[in-house]
Protein backbone atom coordinates (compact mmCIF):
# COMPACT_ATOMS: atom_id res chain seq x y z
CA UNK A 1 0.00 0.00 0.00
CA UNK A 2 1.39 3.36 -1.07
CA UNK A 3 -0.37 6.50 0.11
CA UNK A 4 0.24 10.04 -1.04
CA UNK A 5 -1.31 13.10 0.56
CA UNK A 6 -1.02 16.47 -1.13
CA UNK A 7 2.34 15.43 -2.57
CA UNK A 8 3.98 18.46 -4.21
CA UNK A 9 7.37 19.11 -5.74
CA UNK A 10 8.70 22.37 -7.10
CA UNK A 11 11.98 22.70 -8.98
CA UNK A 12 12.59 26.42 -8.79
CA UNK A 13 9.50 27.95 -10.35
CA UNK A 14 8.50 24.76 -12.15
CA UNK A 15 5.76 22.75 -10.47
CA UNK A 16 6.67 19.15 -11.29
CA UNK A 17 4.13 17.48 -9.01
CA UNK A 18 1.07 19.35 -7.84
CA UNK A 19 -0.85 18.13 -4.78
CA UNK A 20 -1.11 14.48 -5.71
CA UNK A 21 -3.21 12.32 -3.41
CA UNK A 22 -3.72 8.63 -4.08
CA UNK A 23 -3.77 5.17 -2.52
CA UNK A 24 -2.13 2.34 -4.42
CA UNK A 25 -3.49 -1.03 -3.31
CA UNK A 26 -1.87 -4.45 -3.28
CA UNK A 27 -2.97 -7.35 -5.43
CA UNK A 28 -3.32 -5.49 -8.70
CA UNK A 29 -0.97 -3.97 -11.23
CA UNK A 30 -1.34 -0.20 -11.07
CA UNK A 31 -0.32 1.70 -14.16
CA UNK A 32 1.12 5.13 -13.52
CA UNK A 33 0.43 6.99 -16.73
CA UNK A 34 1.28 10.36 -18.09
CA UNK A 35 3.06 11.98 -20.99
CA UNK A 36 6.80 12.56 -20.71
CA UNK A 37 7.46 15.30 -18.19
CA UNK A 38 4.15 14.77 -16.39
CA UNK A 39 5.90 14.15 -13.07
CA UNK A 40 5.87 10.33 -12.94
CA UNK A 41 9.56 9.87 -12.24
CA UNK A 42 9.64 12.71 -9.74
CA UNK A 43 6.73 11.11 -7.90
CA UNK A 44 8.52 7.75 -7.87
CA UNK A 45 11.69 9.37 -6.57
CA UNK A 46 9.69 10.97 -3.77
CA UNK A 47 8.10 7.61 -2.90
CA UNK A 48 11.65 6.24 -2.59
CA UNK A 49 12.91 9.11 -0.44
CA UNK A 50 15.35 10.28 -3.12
CA UNK A 51 13.69 13.66 -3.74
CA UNK A 52 12.35 15.70 -0.86
CA UNK A 53 8.72 16.79 -1.33
CA UNK A 54 8.15 20.54 -1.27
CA UNK A 55 4.86 19.77 0.52
CA UNK A 56 2.74 16.76 1.40
CA UNK A 57 3.71 13.22 2.35
CA UNK A 58 4.00 9.82 0.79
CA UNK A 59 4.25 6.56 2.73
CA UNK A 60 4.88 2.92 1.94
CA UNK A 61 3.05 0.56 4.28
CA UNK A 62 2.30 3.50 6.55
CA UNK A 63 5.84 4.78 6.91
CA UNK A 64 7.95 7.20 4.94
CA UNK A 65 10.60 5.39 2.93
CA UNK A 66 13.54 6.91 4.75
CA UNK A 67 12.20 5.51 8.02
CA UNK A 68 12.04 1.91 6.80
CA UNK A 69 14.41 -0.29 8.77
CA UNK A 70 14.96 -2.79 5.95
CA UNK A 71 13.81 -0.96 2.80
CA UNK A 72 14.93 -3.63 0.36
CA UNK A 73 12.76 -6.22 2.08
CA UNK A 74 9.75 -3.94 1.73
CA UNK A 75 10.19 -2.13 -1.57
CA UNK A 76 11.92 -3.15 -4.78
CA UNK A 77 12.48 -0.42 -7.33
CA UNK A 78 13.69 -0.18 -10.90
CA UNK A 79 14.29 3.47 -11.72
CA UNK A 80 16.84 3.64 -14.49
CA UNK A 81 18.20 0.37 -15.78
CA UNK A 82 21.18 2.22 -17.24
CA UNK A 83 22.27 3.49 -13.83
CA UNK A 84 24.74 0.71 -13.17
CA UNK A 85 28.49 0.92 -13.13
CA UNK A 86 29.43 -0.63 -16.47
CA UNK A 87 32.71 -2.06 -15.18
CA UNK A 88 30.96 -4.25 -12.62
CA UNK A 89 29.85 -7.75 -13.50
CA UNK A 90 26.17 -8.58 -13.05
CA UNK A 91 27.08 -10.67 -10.03
CA UNK A 92 29.30 -8.01 -8.42
CA UNK A 93 26.57 -5.44 -8.93
CA UNK A 94 23.95 -7.57 -7.20
CA UNK A 95 26.43 -8.46 -4.47
CA UNK A 96 26.97 -4.94 -3.25
CA UNK A 97 23.24 -4.35 -3.47
CA UNK A 98 22.50 -7.50 -1.45
CA UNK A 99 25.15 -6.47 1.09
CA UNK A 100 23.55 -3.03 1.45
CA UNK A 101 20.20 -4.61 2.20
CA UNK A 102 21.67 -7.13 4.61
CA UNK A 103 20.40 -9.89 2.33
CA UNK A 104 22.01 -13.31 2.04
CA UNK A 105 24.48 -13.69 -0.81
CA UNK A 106 22.61 -16.76 -2.04
CA UNK A 107 19.79 -14.46 -3.19
CA UNK A 108 22.08 -13.13 -5.93
CA UNK A 109 22.15 -16.43 -7.79
CA UNK A 110 18.44 -16.94 -7.19
CA UNK A 111 17.34 -13.63 -8.69
CA UNK A 112 19.80 -13.95 -11.60
CA UNK A 113 18.13 -17.24 -12.32
CA UNK A 114 14.64 -15.75 -12.02
CA UNK A 115 15.32 -13.10 -14.63
CA UNK A 116 17.23 -15.43 -16.93
CA UNK A 117 20.69 -13.86 -16.52
CA UNK A 118 22.42 -16.78 -14.79
CA UNK A 119 24.54 -17.47 -17.89
CA UNK A 120 25.94 -13.94 -18.05
CA UNK A 121 26.44 -13.45 -14.29
CA UNK A 122 30.19 -12.94 -14.67
CA UNK A 123 30.01 -10.58 -17.61
CA UNK A 124 30.46 -6.84 -17.28
CA UNK A 125 27.25 -4.87 -17.28
CA UNK A 126 28.75 -2.39 -19.74
CA UNK A 127 28.33 -4.95 -22.51
CA UNK A 128 24.68 -5.66 -21.73
CA UNK A 129 21.83 -4.80 -24.09
CA UNK A 130 19.04 -2.59 -22.80
CA UNK A 131 16.83 -5.63 -22.34
CA UNK A 132 19.50 -7.37 -20.25
CA UNK A 133 19.95 -4.25 -18.13
CA UNK A 134 16.21 -4.10 -17.52
CA UNK A 135 16.35 -7.70 -16.39
CA UNK A 136 19.30 -6.95 -14.12
CA UNK A 137 17.42 -3.98 -12.67
CA UNK A 138 14.43 -6.20 -11.98
CA UNK A 139 16.72 -8.80 -10.40
CA UNK A 140 17.98 -6.07 -8.05
CA UNK A 141 14.42 -5.08 -7.16
CA UNK A 142 13.58 -8.70 -6.35
CA UNK A 143 16.60 -9.32 -4.09
CA UNK A 144 14.72 -8.61 -0.87
CA UNK A 145 11.53 -10.40 -2.01
CA UNK A 146 9.60 -7.16 -1.28
CA UNK A 147 5.85 -6.70 -0.92
CA UNK A 148 5.94 -3.55 -3.03
CA UNK A 149 7.45 -3.19 -6.48
CA UNK A 150 7.97 0.09 -8.32
CA UNK A 151 9.08 0.00 -11.93
CA UNK A 152 9.71 3.20 -13.86
CA UNK A 153 9.20 2.67 -17.60
CA UNK A 154 10.37 -0.96 -17.50
CA UNK A 155 9.32 -1.63 -21.08
CA UNK A 156 11.27 1.22 -22.63
CA UNK A 157 13.33 0.00 -25.53
CA UNK A 158 12.35 -3.65 -25.16
CA UNK A 159 11.43 -5.95 -28.01
CA UNK A 160 7.95 -7.54 -28.02
CA UNK A 161 9.32 -10.68 -26.40
CA UNK A 162 10.83 -8.64 -23.55
CA UNK A 163 7.62 -6.67 -23.09
CA UNK A 164 5.62 -9.88 -22.87
CA UNK A 165 8.07 -11.24 -20.29
CA UNK A 166 7.81 -8.15 -18.07
CA UNK A 167 4.04 -8.08 -18.41
CA UNK A 168 3.69 -11.68 -17.27
CA UNK A 169 6.10 -11.12 -14.41
CA UNK A 170 4.20 -8.05 -13.18
CA UNK A 171 0.90 -9.86 -13.30
CA UNK A 172 2.36 -12.77 -11.40
CA UNK A 173 3.66 -10.45 -8.67
CA UNK A 174 0.26 -8.81 -8.34
CA UNK A 175 -1.43 -12.22 -8.18
CA UNK A 176 0.91 -13.06 -5.28
CA UNK A 177 -0.66 -10.15 -3.42
CA UNK A 178 2.11 -7.61 -3.90
CA UNK A 179 1.65 -3.93 -4.60
CA UNK A 180 2.88 -3.39 -8.16
CA UNK A 181 3.31 0.03 -9.74
CA UNK A 182 4.47 0.47 -13.31
CA UNK A 183 4.92 3.83 -14.96
CA UNK A 184 4.68 4.34 -18.67
CA UNK A 185 4.02 7.01 -21.21
CA UNK A 186 2.87 4.39 -23.71
CA UNK A 187 -0.78 3.66 -23.20
CA UNK A 188 -1.12 0.50 -25.22
CA UNK A 189 1.48 -1.15 -22.97
CA UNK A 190 -0.66 -0.50 -19.94
CA UNK A 191 -3.91 -1.52 -21.55
CA UNK A 192 -2.93 -5.17 -21.31
CA UNK A 193 -0.76 -4.90 -18.20
CA UNK A 194 -2.48 -2.73 -15.63
CA UNK A 195 -5.71 -3.45 -13.78
CA UNK A 196 -5.86 0.04 -12.36
CA UNK A 197 -4.55 3.33 -13.68
CA UNK A 198 -3.38 6.55 -12.10
CA UNK A 199 -3.18 9.18 -14.80
CA UNK A 200 -1.26 12.38 -14.27
CA UNK A 201 -0.75 15.35 -16.53
CA UNK A 202 1.41 18.33 -15.64
CA UNK A 203 1.89 16.94 -12.16
CA UNK A 204 -1.83 16.71 -11.41
CA UNK A 205 -3.94 13.65 -10.89
CA UNK A 206 -6.50 13.39 -13.66
CA UNK A 207 -7.80 9.88 -13.20
CA UNK A 208 -7.60 7.16 -10.55
CA UNK A 209 -9.74 4.31 -11.75
CA UNK A 210 -9.80 0.78 -13.11
CA UNK A 211 -8.36 0.36 -16.57
CA UNK A 212 -11.73 -0.98 -17.79
CA UNK A 213 -13.63 2.02 -16.51
CA UNK A 214 -11.02 4.41 -17.78
CA UNK A 215 -11.43 3.21 -21.34
CA UNK A 216 -15.19 2.91 -20.95
CA UNK A 217 -15.62 6.48 -19.78
CA UNK A 218 -13.59 7.81 -22.62
CA UNK A 219 -15.15 9.45 -25.64
CA UNK A 220 -16.12 6.92 -28.26
CA UNK A 221 -16.82 4.21 -25.71
CA UNK A 222 -20.41 3.06 -26.02
CA UNK A 223 -22.60 0.00 -26.10
CA UNK A 224 -23.97 -1.14 -29.39
CA UNK A 225 -27.52 -2.43 -29.01
CA UNK A 226 -29.72 -4.06 -31.64
CA UNK A 227 -33.31 -4.71 -30.54
CA UNK A 228 -36.62 -5.20 -32.33
CA UNK A 229 -38.24 -3.46 -29.30
CA UNK A 230 -36.15 -0.31 -29.57
CA UNK A 231 -39.17 1.98 -29.32
CA UNK A 232 -39.90 0.68 -25.81
CA UNK A 233 -36.23 0.29 -24.78
CA UNK A 234 -34.98 3.77 -25.71
CA UNK A 235 -37.00 5.75 -23.12
CA UNK A 236 -36.08 3.20 -20.42
CA UNK A 237 -32.37 3.67 -21.12
CA UNK A 238 -32.68 7.43 -21.17
CA UNK A 239 -34.49 7.41 -17.84
CA UNK A 240 -31.63 5.29 -16.42
CA UNK A 241 -29.17 8.02 -17.38
CA UNK A 242 -27.93 6.81 -20.73
CA UNK A 243 -27.54 8.80 -23.92
CA UNK A 244 -28.96 7.04 -26.92
CA UNK A 245 -28.12 7.70 -30.53
CA UNK A 246 -30.03 5.70 -33.11
CA UNK A 247 -28.55 4.80 -36.44
CA UNK A 248 -30.24 2.43 -38.96
CA UNK A 249 -31.66 -0.25 -36.72
CA UNK A 250 -28.87 -0.31 -34.15
CA UNK A 251 -28.34 2.27 -31.44
CA UNK A 252 -25.36 3.41 -29.43
CA UNK A 253 -25.78 3.83 -25.69
CA UNK A 254 -23.23 5.74 -23.69
CA UNK A 255 -23.10 6.40 -19.96
CA UNK A 256 -24.37 2.92 -19.01
CA UNK A 257 -22.64 -0.42 -18.69
CA UNK A 258 -23.61 -3.39 -20.85
CA UNK A 259 -24.87 -5.15 -17.70
CA UNK A 260 -27.30 -2.30 -16.91
CA UNK A 261 -28.67 -2.29 -20.45
CA UNK A 262 -29.13 -6.06 -20.41
CA UNK A 263 -30.79 -6.06 -16.98
CA UNK A 264 -33.19 -3.26 -17.95
CA UNK A 265 -34.25 -5.14 -21.06
CA UNK A 266 -34.79 -8.36 -19.13
CA UNK A 267 -36.84 -6.64 -16.41
CA UNK A 268 -39.24 -5.34 -19.01
CA UNK A 269 -39.30 -8.46 -21.18
CA UNK A 270 -37.70 -6.70 -24.17
CA UNK A 271 -35.71 -8.65 -26.72
CA UNK A 272 -32.04 -7.91 -27.49
CA UNK A 273 -30.36 -9.21 -30.61
CA UNK A 274 -27.02 -7.64 -29.93
CA UNK A 275 -25.38 -6.10 -26.88
CA UNK A 276 -21.72 -5.29 -27.26
CA UNK A 277 -19.41 -2.81 -25.53
CA UNK A 278 -17.40 -0.79 -28.03
CA UNK A 279 -14.28 0.33 -26.22
CA UNK A 280 -12.18 3.28 -27.16
CA UNK A 281 -8.54 2.45 -26.69
CA UNK A 282 -6.71 3.54 -23.57
CA UNK A 283 -4.59 5.61 -25.90
CA UNK A 284 -7.57 7.69 -27.04
CA UNK A 285 -8.86 8.04 -23.50
CA UNK A 286 -5.48 9.16 -22.32
CA UNK A 287 -4.92 11.67 -25.10
CA UNK A 288 -8.27 13.18 -24.41
CA UNK A 289 -7.70 13.47 -20.68
CA UNK A 290 -4.20 14.82 -20.79
CA UNK A 291 -5.09 17.30 -23.53
CA UNK A 292 -7.92 18.49 -21.33
CA UNK A 293 -5.59 18.97 -18.44
CA UNK A 294 -3.34 21.08 -20.59
CA UNK A 295 -6.29 23.15 -21.71
CA UNK A 296 -7.90 23.79 -18.33
CA UNK A 297 -4.78 24.77 -16.63
CA UNK A 298 -4.36 28.39 -17.68
CA UNK A 299 -8.05 29.05 -16.93
CA UNK A 300 -7.80 27.43 -13.53
CA UNK A 301 -4.83 29.58 -12.68
CA UNK A 302 -6.56 32.76 -13.84
CA UNK A 303 -9.64 32.00 -11.72
CA UNK B 1 24.52 -11.71 29.90
CA UNK B 2 21.32 -12.41 28.01
CA UNK B 3 19.64 -9.41 29.67
CA UNK B 4 22.36 -7.20 28.38
CA UNK B 5 21.92 -8.71 24.94
CA UNK B 6 18.23 -7.94 24.94
CA UNK B 7 18.53 -4.42 26.26
CA UNK B 8 21.08 -3.53 23.63
CA UNK B 9 19.16 -5.14 20.78
CA UNK B 10 18.15 -1.85 19.18
CA UNK B 11 21.70 -0.60 19.31
CA UNK B 12 22.95 -3.85 17.87
CA UNK B 13 20.47 -3.66 15.00
CA UNK B 14 21.69 -0.18 14.19
CA UNK B 15 25.24 -1.44 14.36
CA UNK B 16 24.45 -4.43 12.20
CA UNK B 17 22.77 -2.22 9.61
CA UNK B 18 25.85 -0.07 9.51
CA UNK B 19 27.99 -3.15 8.94
CA UNK B 20 25.76 -4.02 5.95
CA UNK B 21 26.36 -0.58 4.47
CA UNK B 22 30.07 -0.85 5.17
CA UNK B 23 30.29 -4.24 3.47
CA UNK B 24 28.33 -2.92 0.51
CA UNK B 25 30.57 0.13 0.05
CA UNK B 26 33.64 -2.06 0.42
CA UNK B 27 32.37 -4.48 -2.24
CA UNK B 28 31.59 -1.58 -4.54
CA UNK B 29 34.95 0.16 -4.18
CA UNK B 30 37.13 -2.93 -4.49
CA UNK B 31 35.13 -4.13 -7.52
CA UNK B 32 36.05 -0.95 -9.36
CA UNK B 33 39.00 -1.37 -11.67
CA UNK B 34 40.13 2.21 -11.03
CA UNK B 35 40.63 1.40 -7.32
CA UNK B 36 42.97 -1.51 -8.00
CA UNK B 37 44.76 0.46 -10.68
CA UNK B 38 45.31 3.51 -8.47
CA UNK B 39 46.52 1.48 -5.48
CA UNK B 40 48.86 -0.58 -7.66
CA UNK B 41 50.22 2.48 -9.45
CA UNK B 42 50.73 4.38 -6.20
CA UNK B 43 52.80 1.60 -4.67
CA UNK B 44 54.85 0.95 -7.81
CA UNK B 45 55.47 4.61 -8.69
CA UNK B 46 56.44 5.56 -5.13
CA UNK B 47 58.94 2.69 -5.09
CA UNK B 48 60.25 3.69 -8.52
CA UNK B 49 60.72 7.30 -7.43
CA UNK B 50 62.56 6.17 -4.30
CA UNK B 51 64.73 3.83 -6.34
CA UNK B 52 65.57 6.67 -8.73
CA UNK B 53 66.58 9.03 -5.93
CA UNK B 54 68.56 6.32 -4.14
CA UNK B 55 70.42 5.45 -7.34
CA UNK B 56 71.29 9.12 -7.95
CA UNK B 57 72.58 9.36 -4.36
CA UNK B 58 74.52 6.12 -4.73
CA UNK B 59 76.12 7.22 -8.00
CA UNK B 60 77.15 10.67 -6.73
CA UNK B 61 77.87 10.00 -3.06
CA UNK B 62 81.67 9.83 -3.49
CA UNK B 63 81.73 13.44 -4.70
CA UNK B 64 79.54 14.83 -1.87
CA UNK B 65 80.91 17.46 0.52
CA UNK B 66 82.03 15.80 3.80
CA UNK B 67 79.39 17.75 5.78
CA UNK B 68 76.64 16.56 3.44
CA UNK B 69 77.99 13.04 3.82
CA UNK B 70 77.63 13.38 7.59
CA UNK B 71 74.08 14.68 7.29
CA UNK B 72 73.04 11.84 4.95
CA UNK B 73 70.06 9.96 6.34
CA UNK B 74 69.09 6.90 4.23
CA UNK B 75 65.53 7.03 5.59
CA UNK B 76 64.84 10.41 3.96
CA UNK B 77 64.82 9.05 0.45
CA UNK B 78 62.17 6.54 1.44
CA UNK B 79 59.67 9.36 1.92
CA UNK B 80 60.10 10.92 -1.49
CA UNK B 81 57.37 8.85 -3.16
CA UNK B 82 54.82 10.28 -0.75
CA UNK B 83 53.75 12.99 -3.18
CA UNK B 84 52.87 10.38 -5.83
CA UNK B 85 50.79 8.33 -3.44
CA UNK B 86 49.12 11.49 -2.13
CA UNK B 87 47.91 12.48 -5.60
CA UNK B 88 46.85 9.00 -6.70
CA UNK B 89 45.03 8.29 -3.42
CA UNK B 90 43.28 11.62 -3.68
CA UNK B 91 41.94 10.54 -7.08
CA UNK B 92 40.83 7.26 -5.49
CA UNK B 93 38.86 9.17 -2.86
CA UNK B 94 37.23 11.39 -5.47
CA UNK B 95 36.29 8.39 -7.61
CA UNK B 96 34.73 6.60 -4.64
CA UNK B 97 32.08 9.32 -4.70
CA UNK B 98 31.86 10.48 -8.31
CA UNK B 99 31.78 7.05 -9.97
CA UNK B 100 28.25 6.71 -8.58
CA UNK B 101 27.14 10.02 -9.99
CA UNK B 102 28.52 9.40 -13.45
CA UNK B 103 26.44 6.26 -13.80
CA UNK B 104 23.45 7.42 -11.74
CA UNK B 105 23.99 4.43 -9.46
CA UNK B 106 23.79 6.74 -6.42
CA UNK B 107 20.00 6.47 -6.64
CA UNK B 108 20.20 2.73 -6.27
CA UNK B 109 22.62 3.14 -3.36
CA UNK B 110 20.27 5.52 -1.59
CA UNK B 111 17.24 3.36 -2.32
CA UNK B 112 19.03 0.44 -0.67
CA UNK B 113 20.26 2.63 2.18
CA UNK B 114 18.00 5.65 2.63
CA UNK B 115 19.87 6.67 5.80
CA UNK B 116 22.36 8.86 3.95
CA UNK B 117 24.70 9.41 6.89
CA UNK B 118 25.32 5.68 6.81
CA UNK B 119 26.37 5.81 3.16
CA UNK B 120 28.65 8.77 3.82
CA UNK B 121 30.22 7.23 6.93
CA UNK B 122 30.70 3.83 5.26
CA UNK B 123 32.29 5.40 2.18
CA UNK B 124 34.60 7.45 4.41
CA UNK B 125 35.67 4.40 6.42
CA UNK B 126 36.28 2.32 3.30
CA UNK B 127 38.34 5.09 1.69
CA UNK B 128 40.26 5.51 4.95
CA UNK B 129 40.91 1.79 5.30
CA UNK B 130 42.07 1.27 1.73
CA UNK B 131 44.32 4.33 1.61
CA UNK B 132 45.80 3.68 5.06
CA UNK B 133 46.69 0.10 4.12
CA UNK B 134 47.96 1.08 0.70
CA UNK B 135 49.90 3.97 2.27
CA UNK B 136 51.53 1.56 4.69
CA UNK B 137 52.36 -0.82 1.84
CA UNK B 138 53.88 1.99 -0.15
CA UNK B 139 56.10 3.15 2.75
CA UNK B 140 57.25 -0.42 3.38
CA UNK B 141 57.95 -0.74 -0.34
CA UNK B 142 59.96 2.50 -0.34
CA UNK B 143 61.99 1.51 2.74
CA UNK B 144 62.83 -1.86 1.25
CA UNK B 145 63.71 -0.27 -2.10
CA UNK B 146 66.12 2.23 -0.54
CA UNK B 147 67.64 -0.50 1.66
CA UNK B 148 68.26 -2.59 -1.42
CA UNK B 149 69.77 0.24 -3.48
CA UNK B 150 71.92 1.75 -0.72
CA UNK B 151 73.30 -1.63 0.37
CA UNK B 152 74.33 -2.36 -3.22
CA UNK B 153 76.34 0.90 -3.15
CA UNK B 154 77.77 -0.03 0.25
CA UNK B 155 76.11 2.98 1.90
CA UNK B 156 74.25 3.14 5.20
CA UNK B 157 70.73 1.69 4.94
CA UNK B 158 67.58 2.87 6.71
CA UNK B 159 67.33 1.60 10.28
CA UNK B 160 63.99 -0.19 9.92
CA UNK B 161 63.34 -0.24 13.67
CA UNK B 162 64.66 3.25 14.24
CA UNK B 163 62.69 6.32 15.17
CA UNK B 164 62.73 7.82 11.66
CA UNK B 165 61.47 4.66 9.94
CA UNK B 166 58.70 4.05 12.47
CA UNK B 167 57.58 7.65 12.13
CA UNK B 168 57.58 7.30 8.36
CA UNK B 169 55.41 4.18 8.62
CA UNK B 170 52.99 5.83 11.03
CA UNK B 171 52.67 9.03 9.04
CA UNK B 172 52.51 7.16 5.73
CA UNK B 173 49.57 5.07 6.83
CA UNK B 174 47.71 7.35 9.23
CA UNK B 175 47.99 10.51 7.16
CA UNK B 176 47.32 8.77 3.84
CA UNK B 177 43.51 9.03 4.19
CA UNK B 178 43.49 12.82 4.77
CA UNK B 179 43.34 14.05 1.17
CA UNK B 180 41.38 11.04 -0.14
CA UNK B 181 38.71 11.91 2.42
CA UNK B 182 38.69 15.56 1.37
CA UNK B 183 38.51 14.34 -2.24
CA UNK B 184 35.56 12.12 -1.41
CA UNK B 185 33.66 14.97 0.25
CA UNK B 186 34.29 17.28 -2.70
CA UNK B 187 33.29 14.45 -5.07
CA UNK B 188 29.99 14.07 -3.23
CA UNK B 189 29.39 17.80 -3.21
CA UNK B 190 30.46 18.57 -6.80
CA UNK B 191 29.40 15.25 -8.41
CA UNK B 192 32.12 15.66 -11.05
CA UNK B 193 35.43 13.81 -11.09
CA UNK B 194 37.38 16.59 -12.81
CA UNK B 195 35.99 19.38 -10.64
CA UNK B 196 36.58 17.42 -7.44
CA UNK B 197 40.17 16.49 -8.36
CA UNK B 198 40.99 20.09 -9.22
CA UNK B 199 39.29 21.23 -6.01
CA UNK B 200 41.22 18.78 -3.85
CA UNK B 201 44.53 19.59 -5.50
CA UNK B 202 43.64 23.22 -4.84
CA UNK B 203 43.09 22.51 -1.14
CA UNK B 204 46.41 20.65 -1.08
CA UNK B 205 48.61 23.10 -2.98
CA UNK B 206 46.88 26.46 -3.32
CA UNK B 207 47.50 27.76 0.22
CA UNK B 208 51.27 27.30 -0.08
CA UNK B 209 51.23 28.92 -3.51
CA UNK B 210 49.03 31.86 -2.53
CA UNK B 211 50.85 32.55 0.72
CA UNK B 212 54.13 32.35 -1.14
CA UNK B 213 53.05 35.48 -3.03
CA UNK B 214 51.98 37.34 0.12
CA UNK B 215 54.24 39.34 2.46
CA UNK B 216 56.21 37.22 4.89
CA UNK B 217 54.19 38.46 7.87
CA UNK B 218 51.34 36.36 6.46
CA UNK B 219 53.39 33.19 6.21
CA UNK B 220 52.43 31.98 9.66
CA UNK B 221 48.82 31.61 8.61
CA UNK B 222 49.81 29.20 5.83
CA UNK B 223 50.74 26.56 8.39
CA UNK B 224 47.11 26.22 9.46
CA UNK B 225 45.90 24.89 6.09
CA UNK B 226 45.39 21.13 5.60
CA UNK B 227 48.44 20.45 3.44
CA UNK B 228 50.88 22.39 5.59
CA UNK B 229 49.42 20.98 8.80
CA UNK B 230 50.07 17.43 7.66
CA UNK B 231 53.62 18.46 6.69
CA UNK B 232 53.95 19.63 10.30
CA UNK B 233 53.05 16.13 11.42
CA UNK B 234 55.70 14.57 9.26
CA UNK B 235 58.17 16.95 10.88
CA UNK B 236 58.71 19.85 8.48
CA UNK B 237 61.07 22.35 10.08
CA UNK B 238 58.78 25.39 9.96
CA UNK B 239 55.54 23.55 10.72
CA UNK B 240 53.27 23.50 13.74
CA UNK B 241 54.04 21.25 16.70
CA UNK B 242 53.05 17.61 15.98
CA UNK B 243 50.17 17.54 18.48
CA UNK B 244 48.74 20.79 17.15
CA UNK B 245 49.25 19.60 13.57
CA UNK B 246 47.26 16.47 14.29
CA UNK B 247 44.43 18.53 15.78
CA UNK B 248 44.41 20.85 12.75
CA UNK B 249 44.40 17.91 10.32
CA UNK B 250 41.52 16.23 12.16
CA UNK B 251 39.56 19.49 12.40
CA UNK B 252 39.86 20.16 8.65
CA UNK B 253 38.85 16.60 7.77
CA UNK B 254 35.88 16.77 10.12
CA UNK B 255 34.83 20.11 8.64
CA UNK B 256 34.92 18.72 5.09
CA UNK B 257 32.98 15.62 6.16
CA UNK B 258 30.36 17.66 7.99
CA UNK B 259 29.84 20.01 5.04
CA UNK B 260 29.50 17.05 2.66
CA UNK B 261 27.00 15.46 5.01
CA UNK B 262 24.83 18.59 5.09
CA UNK B 263 24.81 18.88 1.29
CA UNK B 264 24.28 15.15 0.75
CA UNK B 265 21.46 14.88 3.27
CA UNK B 266 19.46 17.79 1.91
CA UNK B 267 19.91 17.41 -1.79
CA UNK B 268 17.60 15.52 -4.13
CA UNK B 269 19.44 12.46 -5.38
Amino acid sequence: MIQAQGLTKHFGKTVAVDELSFDIRPGVVTGFLGPNGAGKSTTMRMILGLDHPTAGTVTVGGRSYRELAAPMREVGALLDAGAVHGKLTAKAHLRWLAAAGGLPRARVAEVLDMVGLADVADRRVGGFSLGMRQRLGIAGALLGDPATLLFDEPMNGLDPEGIRWIRMMLQRFAAEGRTVVVSSHLMHEMEETADHVLVIGRGRLIADTSTAEFTLRAAGSHIRVVSPDSAALTPLLERAGGQVVTSNGAFAVSGLTAATVGDLAAEHGLRLHELSPQKASLETAFMELTQDSVEYRPEGMAA
Amino acid sequence: MSDVDRSSETARNGGRNFLFTLRSEWTKLVSLRSTKLLVGLAILLSMALTALLAIVIGETFHSWHPIDKLKFDPTDSAGVGGIVTAILFLVLGVKAATSEYGSGMIRLTLTATPQRWRVLAAKALVVMGITALAGLASVIGMLLTSTLVFSSYGLATPDLTGHAAVKLLLVGSLLAPQFPLIGMTLGLALRSTAAAIIGTLGVLFAPAFVFGLLPSSWQDAARWFPGAASDGLSGAADGLAPGLSLAVVLAWTAAFLASAWIVFERRDA
